[in-house]
């Protein structure tokens, strides 16, 4: 027993102190392997397949430490136009996934649009789904993300109530904030009313319905000078700085109910792709 | 079971002891400094930047850590990490063929970081054989000459420019003209500004060249002086109307005073921040025109 658990421990402080000998910290444990896979590309004669999948070996180290720009240069530096079209789709693939993570959903698209258009009429052009309707989904393509999503849900085979997210859910209807500065600018406190705010709307209104009365008031006294600065003066500052806000607001609902829209759904259509991926492991 | 135990400690030798020596750490230097090269040249400077400390952790051969110190003192400079370029840059030693090099940009590096301080003693000791290099001993040092204010000692330094380097005479030209720019300039007071606010208010903005802060001074004042008065020939001296309004005019009279001296000092500290700016870009220019061409 004694010698078995000697056998253990040696074994144990063997893994330990390899580890460390390694690399003395994390960030020091991934530059150790990202400089070994670069020394592979530096030192080996590589085909373009084998160089693209030691560049996605480093980009997925990049990645894992969240140097998510850095992992798009490294994808860069492959051959995006030869060797194997798998390969190829799947430094594609991780382009459009490592922009949408950095919050690039143009570029996403871009990449995706890449991935179909080299790769049309294979599986390749279809296995970015998820990342299509995600994209389309932030960039606001309503039709587009509910035409793809309807795929999805046959492909993935959704329960009923998932599949017709599109139906039971009303799409979001977003506030317009030019409009809601604009009619601040004919009422008082009515942009902060459009926008979803109503308790701010009456309390810019009041305010400046104050301004205005005392000013109103001091000329009716005769006293001019602070009816004009005082009560004039302070409702002109509150009335343009009311007007911008309520444009704020809008946008800040906006954001709301966008994200109360595309969090549920995005959250089905990634579980569904983590649920497929584990079956297809096992 | 002492055989058991043989094999795992062999086990433990082979598989673990030898698992951080990677094939680039066990390569002989020069190949070690070629890959650093080609990582340079890809622009993989983080893993150029492991790959030096590595080596200078494993080789103790002076040559070696020299040309280790001075391509991590240059890979922190191109990061723009002035405090680690320097610390690598002070580790070559005066036999390197970088040491001038190591030398100058120590120098440049820490004067950047630290303008207000007088770095006269890491430069004024070194003895450079090579005449440009005197030159750019002297330009350098007559650069922190300006930036310490000190233009009767620029003046003798100034004086042993030869304007013979190209790389060196247009940055010559620019710290004379930034000594003549200092010579003829009249730093405004805050006093005479807080003075001329007190008579006229918003005049001490005027003085400082600030024309529209200077109107709109005196457009607030004016308007709740207006006010006041009103206050004071309608309601009386003794009404809440004329007090409260007494009280904010006189509180923004004296804020204006002190707001107008203030504003001198930030606009002359402003100034000088722009001048040392300039001063330190002239400083850097030829470093990288002499050096990393």
């Amino acid at each position: 027993m004694t010698r078995r658990f000697f056998l253990v421990c040696i074994c144990l402080s063997g893994l330990f102190l390899g580890n460390k000998a390694l690399a003395s910290s994390e960030s020091d444990s991934v530059d150790f392997h990202l400089l070994s896979l670069e020394y592979r590309l530096y030192t080996e004669e590589l085909s373009v397949d084998e160089r693209n999948t030691l560049l996605m070996q480093k980009a997925t180290l990049f990645h894992q430490s969240n140097r998510l720009s850095e992992a798009i240069e490294t994808l860069l530096r492959g051959n995006l136009y030869g060797g194997n079209d798998s390969i190829r789709s799947a430094v594609y693939t991780r382009l459009a996934y490592y922009n949408y993570l950095l919050k690039d959903y143009k570029k996403t698209q871009s990449y995706l649009l890449e991935n179909a258009y080299y790769f049309e009429g294979t599986y390749l052009a279809n296995q970015n789904l998820y990342l299509e309707i995600l994209t389309h989904l932030q960039l606001q393509e309503w039709e587009e993300a509910k035409e793809k999503f309807n795929r999805f849900a046959a492909l993935y085979t959704l329960n009923y109530e998932d599949a017709r997210y599109f139906e039971t859910h009303p799409l979001p209807r977003l506030k317009d904030s030019e409009k809601a500065v604009s009619i601040s600018h004919y009422l008082p406190g009515i942009g902060q009313w459009y926008a979803g705010y109503p308790g701010k709307a009456l309390v810019s209104g009041g305010i400046q319905a104050a301004f205005v009365g005392f000013g109103l008031y001091n000329f009716y006294t005769g006293y001019f000078f602070s009816g004009a600065f005082t009560g004039i003066g302070l409702f002109y500052t509150f009335y343009t700085g009311g007007a911008r806000h309520a444009g704020y607001l809008a946008e800040q609902t906006n954001a709301k109910r966008l994200t109360e829209f595309n969090e549920p759904l995005s959250r089905i259509i990634v579980e569904s792709v983590q649920q497929k991926s584990i079956k297809k492991g096992k | 079971m002492k055989h058991c135990l043989r094999i795992a400690a062999l086990l433990y030798f082979v598989t673990f002891s030898f698992q951080g020596l990677a094939q680039w750490q066990s390569e002989e230097p020069a190949k070690q400094f070629a890959f650093a090269n080609y990582l340079i040249a890809q622009k993989q400077s983080t893993e150029a930047i492991y790959l030096l400390k590595s080596v200078l952790e494993q080789q103790s051969e002076l040559t070696i850590q020299d040309s280790a110190s001075w391509l991590l003192g240059r890979l922190y400079y191109d990061k723009q990490q002035l405090d680690l370029s320097s610390h690598y840059y002070q580790q070559v030693s005066i036999h390197s063929s970088g040491y001038s090099e190591a030398v100058f940009f120590h120098y440049f590096n820490t004067q950047f970081a630290r303008p207000d301080s007088a770095l006269y003693p890491l430069l004024e000791k070194q003895v450079f054989s090579n005449d440009l290099l005197q030159e750019l001993q002297q330009f350098e040092l007559s650069g922190t000459d300006l930036l310490q204010r000190n233009l009767s000692a620029f003046e003798k330094r100034a004086n042993s420019f030869t304007q013979n380097y190209y790389a060196l005479s247009p940055y010559q030209a620019d710290l004379n003209s930034i000594y003549l720019d200092l010579k003829t300039q009249k730093n405004k007071k805050p006093w005479v500004a807080g003075m001329l606010s007190a008579v006229v208010p918003g005049a001490g903005r005027v003085y400082n060249g600030r024309w529209g802060q200077g109107i709109m001074s005196l457009m607030i004042i004016g308007i709740m002086g207006a006010q006041t008065y009103e206050a004071y020939q309608k309601s009386g001296p003794e009404s809440v109307r004329f007090i409260a309004y007494g009280t904010l005019l006189s509180s923004l009279y004296v804020a204006n005073i002190a707001g107008s001296m203030v504003n001198v000092r930030i606009t002359r500290n402003e100034k000088n921040e722009a001048i040392d700016q300039k001063i330190l870009f002239s400083m850097h220019m030829p470093l990288r025109a002499i050096f990393r061409q």
